[in-house]
């Protein structure tokens, strides 16, 4: 019997074999072994090293649905050049703020054409990537059109910041948002004068200064971006154009407050302040020597310790009264960010919008969408 | 185990060997696990993941078949007692003699994989002693059960013939029960790793039944219940093809011939479901995670489903041209002959398009040459519009393949005489599912529900942004109002992405046709006794095959979240097919004139080397699908929750894992062999 089993045992065994030829013959793909934390660096060099490795290795597993150079893959955007776009992307975000977001929280911003749900945040399993990991991965990323320098490397770690300490979560809250709906640009144009935008803002060759310069609004910022700041001037604050209070080292002096002109010879390490003052009989330019002042910016925090009453004046960065707040503070030739503890802070003074919130009351919906339709439509370079 | 002896003994012996390899379990993990330190360790020559894979894959094979063939082995016995053939019963006994002599080696193996991991594991074997410890104790009485369940089934099968047959069959039932609910208690432990639930990100246990009833936990049940039947069957088919081949009687020839028959029979009516099961597999995996998901169907495992496309080719085709051979036997089976060259055609191209990969690794110049990554013609037969249009369209061939074996030697009666309705209609009433579930959606589900909304919806939100823009009262007055308009367009976006909004109509459409053929069948049975029958069975396989093929080339045009609801409408409407045409069969073939007896036993030679390289195609796939399914874990042993540090967390190539695969499949058939050489020189004697 086992003699005539042979051509059976025979038939069986070239079954096998020749499922293991055909395993065998087709590309043999195999992984890398995983290590449980990258080895990253601190130079611009270091990181884009380090994140390209992540970026190609199978730890990030990037390449599972992205891909790079000349080979697009429908599931998710191919990466190639992303740091040259990264700042167009999403309105009001820069390269840095965008990459973060990217990577720790993926339906944020979904780009068009492209489903959600396909990416899970990359510090939460399965990739789970160490934040410093996330930092070079997003140095690298820029640095595929864009510049990883130092100053970029410093604006992802403020981006990240909130993450490191655990303040965001990766699933996007719901708001609830005003419509965009369509209007005129031509009658947006005639509103923009009649409201007395131009006494503040500047389009093209002509406007005030107080404000942010309008020229290239509609290239650099949402519909709802611009909609909010029209009805609600101090939901978003532009820096440079919050009002500014001086205080100075001769305490019998009264602190003064103004919206800032310029900073001369550069905001960097001014050595003068021009001011732009409301007074009584309207608004004046100030001069001001900064030998002469003890504090500026644009948040006041009074503070209560031991007793004593302290005032710090500085630009506000981050921060509340239940964490604390962070300041830029001016000191002879130099900025410094400071942190004040949240025990003993009494008041907070953040700053606020010189833009009146009265618009609302000014115009009605149609005129409304029609100022946004014209300022949508200013895409001139300044 | 002996066929004589009293009970008692039986029982007795059997219970010794239960305990005797459960205290060793219970020592292994008690007393051995918790002295041991550190994460892992290693063996010479092999390393750890590999010895546990090739033992742990033993084990699962030897389980697959002890699990799958008492199942229909009862069915069998089911359908002796019912039509009082002693043919049946032989038959199931048969097979009852075949998974009783491989228990043992299962629960060695099993034993053995233990071993392996508490000692080369001790660190995550703690941690899942963490989550799953009060399952273990679940999981060793229902050994204990099933192996008494055994021995009362299998030693009183002869003295319970007769009054107390239904009560063999009770036992048999209950065997069954208690083999599947050992089969769910090991599946968790397995799709917990895979999908884990009821654990914090650290891994602290917050519930032990929601790390039971895990995502993935009644999707691997439900298809690694179907694929037991299935490999079941085709070993018990393999194991009559070898005694076909072997023997020298032709009354034994005839009886391994309708033994293999039926093995057959059962293993492709398994297969056939197997497809559905695996789409639901599918389809939660990447609802828990689309990475995984990913990494499964795209990533680095898209080509081991280019040879699991070759393996289930081999299957379909291999079945099927078994059964066109059995034509030969019939009288009457050469008035079907015209339709095998159609049927294999259709089979092989499909099969062909199964196989086609989308991506191929090549090099950049290749990829200019091509164009792309993607083949410009092979590419668009990729992806999987193409592939389950051509998986649907093997299913309906395979079908067809059975409904003409069935009456290959019937002539039917027109009209049909009266009676004998019981079976059909209730087979027909059986496809109301495919009515109700295509009704439910297209009428009463969220996505009918956001169909109806929407034109409201949209009428609503455009009446109120007109109003808007023509007031003329300020913004800050008519603000709330705006933000209401905000809130409709928000509401109008989310409901445009209802989840089936697209196919509510297509649903209704499905569901009418369905509806309406199910009527004329159920008219055909009741009133116009098979006049029509005949027309209508054939209307509605091509009406499924014009569903299938409409949509896989609709899928093309349209995006993928519409897509990829179209593969259920395939679906519906090729089980909707195999039900009605199954039930207008039995209806029009009641008291059909047969043309002669199947001659059993007149099968060449080749038919039975088809049925053993079924049974080994079935190992291999079981071997690949166990390597994907834990492989597209990658480097965690727990799944975003226990990473794997081992020197081994890698994902290796297809070529070694195959290598591993073979070894085990191999020794699994080997041992099989023995066990049954041994089982049959005890029959002998």
């Amino acid at each position: 019997m086992w003699r005539q089993s042979g051509p059976i045992v025979l038939f069986i065994l070239g079954i096998v074999a020749a499922f293991v030829y055909f395993a065998n013959a087709i590309p043999q793909i195999k992984s890398e072994r995983v290590e449980a934390v990258s080895k990253i660096g601190a130079s611009p060099e270091e990181l884009v090293t380090a994140g390209k490795r992540l970026f190609l290795g199978d730890r990030a597993q990037c390449l599972a649905c992205h891909s790079l150079g000349e080979d697009p893959k429908a599931r998710c955007p191919n990466l190639e050049g992303v740091g040259s776009r990264a700042a167009q992307r999403k309105p009001g975000a820069s390269a840095a703020e965008y990459l973060v977001e990217s990577l720790y929280n993926p339906n944020a911003y979904i780009v068009p054409g492209y489903p959600r749900n396909q990416m899970t945040p990359a510090h939460k399993p399965p990739v789970a990537l160490a934040h410093d990991e996330i930092l070079a991965l997003v140095v690298f990323l820029n640095a595929l059109g864009g510049q990883s320098d130092e100053p970029f490397i410093q604006q992802v770690h403020k981006a990240q910041e909130p993450w490191r300490q655990g303040l965001l979560q990766p699933e996007a809250a719901e708001e609830a948002k005003l419509p965009i709906l369509p209007g005129d640009a031509g009658r947006g144009a005639e509103i923009f004068q009649r409201l007395g935008c131009a006494g503040c803002h500047r389009v093209g060759a002509e406007g005030g200064q107080l404000g942010p310069d309008l020229t290239a609004i509609g290239a650099s910022q949402s519909a709802e971006y611009i909609l909010e700041s029209c009805l609600d001037p101090n939901a978003v604050l532009v820096r440079g154009f919050k009002q500014l209070t001086v205080v100075w080292t001769n305490p019998a002096l009264p602190e003064l407050q103004g919206l800032p002109l310029a900073w001369s010879p550069n905001k960097e390490q001014p050595q003068t302040l021009r001011l732009s003052v409301d007074e009584e009989g309207g608004r004046e330019e100030k001069e001001v020597d900064l030998s002469k002042v003890a504090q500026v910016g644009d948040t006041v925090v009074t503070v209560e310790r031991e007793g004593k009453t302290a005032l710090h004046v500085g630009d506000y960065v981050s921060g509340d009264e239940k964490t604390g707040v962070t300041l830029l503070f001016w000191e002879p030739g130099r900025w410094v960010e400071r942190h004040i503890v949240a025990a003993g802070i009494q008041s907070i003074r953040l700053p606020s919008s010189p833009m009146p919130a009265i618009f609302g009351e000014a115009m009605t919906p149609r005129e409304t969408y029609d100022l946004l339709a014209y300022l949508l439509a200013q895409k001139g370079r300044r | 185990m002996s066929a004589h002896g009293p009970l008692r003994q039986e029982l007795a012996w059997s219970l010794l060997k239960t305990a005797a390899l459960l205290g060793l379990s219970a020592l292994l993990v008690y007393a051995v696990l918790p002295k041991l330190a550190g994460d892992y360790r290693s063996v010479p020559v092999l390393d750890s993941r590999t010895v546990v894979w090739f033992i742990m894959q033993l084990h699962l094979m030897f389980a697959a078949f002890v699990l799958g063939v008492p199942i229909f082995a009862l069915i069998v016995e089911i359908v002796g007692a019912a039509t009082r053939d002693e043919r049946y019963d032989r038959l199931a006994w048969n097979f009852t003699q075949l998974f009783a002599l491989a228990v043992m080696a299962t629960a060695v193996s099993g034993v053995a994989g233990l071993g392996a991991l508490v000692v080369l594991y001790p660190k995550f074997m703690n941690f899942l002693g963490s989550i799953f410890s009060p399952t273990y104790l679940a999981y060793a009485g229902t050994i204990v059960l099933n192996a008494i369940l055994l021995v009362l089934y299998y030693a009183t099968w002869q003295v319970m013939k007769g009054r107390l047959k239904w009560l063999h069959i009770g036992i048999g039932a209950l065997l069954n029960i208690s083999g599947t609910v050992l089969m769910c208690i090991a599946n968790a432990w397995t799709t917990f790793m895979m999908s884990p639930a009821g654990v914090t990100e650290a891994g602290k246990l917050v519930s032990l039944a929601q790390a039971i009833q895990n995502p993935l936990w009644w999707p691997i049940n439900i298809h690694r219940f179907i694929a037991n039947i299935a490999f079941g069957g085709a070993l018990a088919a393999a194991y009559a093809a070898i005694r076909f081949l072997l023997t020298q009687s032709e009354e034994e020839r005839a009886h391994y011939d309708w033994m293999g028959y039926v093995g057959n029979f059962v293993a492709m009516w398994a297969l056939i479901l197997l497809p559905f099961a695996g789409y639901y597999l599918g389809k939660e995996m990447y609802a828990y995670s689309a990475q995984m998901g990913t990494t499964l169907m795209g990533g680095a495992f898209s080509w081991l489903f280019i040879i699991q496309a070759v393996l289930i080719g081999v299957l379909f085709i291999g079945a099927n041209y078994y059964m066109w051979l059995g034509l030969g036997r019939i009288p009457g089976g050469h008035r079907y002959y015209k339709y095998v060259l159609s049927m294999e055609i259709l089979i092989f191209v499909s099969m062909a398009v199964w196989m086609t990969p989308h991506t191929l690794v090549a090099s950049l110049a290749e990829a200019r040459r091509m164009g792309g990554a993607h083949h410009p013609l092979l590419g668009v037969l990729g992806v999987m519009s193409a592939k389950n249009t051509a998986m649907n369209v093997v299913l309906l061939t395979t079908f067809l393949s059975f409904v003409l074996y069935r009456r290959a030697n019937k002539q039917r009666q027109v009209p049909r005489p009266s009676g004998g309705l019981g079976a059909p209609v209730f087979i027909a009433l059986l496809s109301l599912f495919p009515v109700l579930y295509c009704g439910v959606n297209g009428f009463v589900a969220a996505g009918a529900k956001a169909e109806r909304r929407l034109p409201e919806l949209t009428r609503e939100t455009q009446a109120l942004r007109e109003r808007l823009l023509q007031t003329d009262q300020k913004i800050a007055v008519v603000l709330n109002e705006l933000k209401e308009l905000g809130r409709k367009e928000s509401e109008l976006t989310k409901l445009a992405q209802t989840p089936g909004l697209h196919h509510a109509a297509g649903y209704r459409v499905l569901a009418d046709i369905f509806a309406f053929f199910l009527g004329l069948a159920l008219l055909d049975m009741f009133v116009t006794r098979g006049r029509i029958g005949d027309l209508l069975q054939w209307t509605i396989v091509v009406i499924a095959a014009a569903i299938v093929v409409f949509y896989g080339l609709k899928g093309y045009f349209v995006p993928a979240e519409v897509r990829i609801g179209y593969s259920v409408y395939q679906v519906m409407a090729v089980l909707y097919a195999m039900l009605v045409v199954t039930a207008l069969d039995l209806h029009l073939f009641f008291e059909a004139k047969s043309l002669g007896a199947i001659q059993w036993g007149k099968m060449p030679a080749r038919s039975q080397y088809v049925l053993v390289l079924l049974a080994v195609t079935f190992t291999l796939t079981i071997g690949l699908m166990g390597f994907v399914r834990s492989g597209i874990r990658e480097a965690w042993h727990v799944y975003g929750v226990v990473r794997d540090l081992s020197p081994s967390a890698y994902t290796p190539t297809m070529g070694y894992g195959a290598h591993v695969v073979a070894a085990a499949a191999l020794l699994f058939l080997g041992l099989l062999f023995l066990l049954f050489r041994y089982g049959m020189r005890d029959q002998r004697s």
